[in-house]
């Protein structure tokens, strides 16, 4: 029961853009699909046609990527404390910007937080950066993602909880905006 | 804040995430149809999660990988190993 592999060509642009965040090079990315695409072709018949092919194939890069980086393993980044709870919008809120009169964009956008969201991101340890990217990128449901990583759904929302607040500290920071300030709005 | 405030900020990922039951997603609107603060935040947030979205779209596979891909996917069935 060979699965027609031609369902799985059309998320290389998907497996790319993840790959590119998770390693942070462009060849390096670029031989992670590779890899990930030669496993699925090998395993071609363990896919059960029908079930989410995209899921399948993002299973096999993370699994891919887990192995590398135990392999060889990159300087990682600290993971923030637990509870150091952070937001650009009650850091503006507190400098006495008017806020409530900004719309999003303007407060995202134009202050300069829009071109250093991939920095952001790429600086946020693997395990928040892999389910921010699946998330809010791959817009995979929170079920989706336990299963892809294999761990449970509670751990997938505290790490996408602090993987949002550590991007807004970095987005913040990299404004060259004063030290960050932690602040209660958003906790547990 | 008071305590609905406190449970939309709770709930408000869940939201964003389209991840809450029907029951919550009503409580949440319910709350934001009266509370302009929390719908500051929330736009916020929502703003964030499509900024990362649309950022991330911007690169798309090298066309040599593309080319790949394609032929990996064309190729005829090898014999079993």
């Amino acid at each position: 029961m060979s699965s027609d592999f031609s369902i799985f060509e059309r998320h290389v642009d998907a497996l790319y853009r993840s790959a590119l965040r998770l390693t942070r090079k462009p060849e390096d990315a670029e031989d992670l699909v590779q890899e990930t695409y030669l496993r699925a072709y090998r395993y071609r018949n363990r896919f059960k046609p029908g079930t989410n092919e995209k899921a399948w194939l993002f299973t096999i890069m993370t699994n891919v990527f887990r192995n590398r980086l135990r392999q060889r393993p990159a300087p990682e980044d600290a993971i923030d404390a637990p509870g150091t709870d952070f937001s650009i919008y009650e850091q503006l809120r507190r400098e006495g910007m008017p806020v409530h009169l900004m719309s999003p964009e303007e407060i995202i956008v134009e202050r300069g937080f829009g071109d250093e969201v991939k920095r952001a991101l790429e600086e946020l340890p693997v395990p928040m950066r892999m389910v921010v990217v699946l998330v809010d990128v791959e817009d995979f449901s929170y079920k989706e993602v336990a299963s892809i990583l294999g761990i449970k759904i509670g751990t997938v929302m505290s790490r996408l909880h602090r993987g949002r607040q550590s991007l807004q500290k970095k987005l913040w920071e990299y404004s060259g905006r004063p030290k960050a300030r932690p602040v209660a709005v958003g906790a547990r | 804040m008071g305590d609905h405030c406190e449970q939309t900020m709770r709930n408000l990922s869940g939201y964003i995430d389209r991840e809450l039951s029907d029951a919550d997603v009503r409580r949440v609107k319910a709350h934001l149809d009266d509370c302009p603060p929390c719908v500051e935040v929330f736009e916020f947030q929502a703003e964030l999660k499509r900024l990362v979205r649309k950022e991330c779209c911007k690169d798309d596979a090298p066309a040599r990988l593309r080319h790949w891909v394609r032929q990996l996917a064309t190729e005829k069935p090898k014999p079993a190993e």
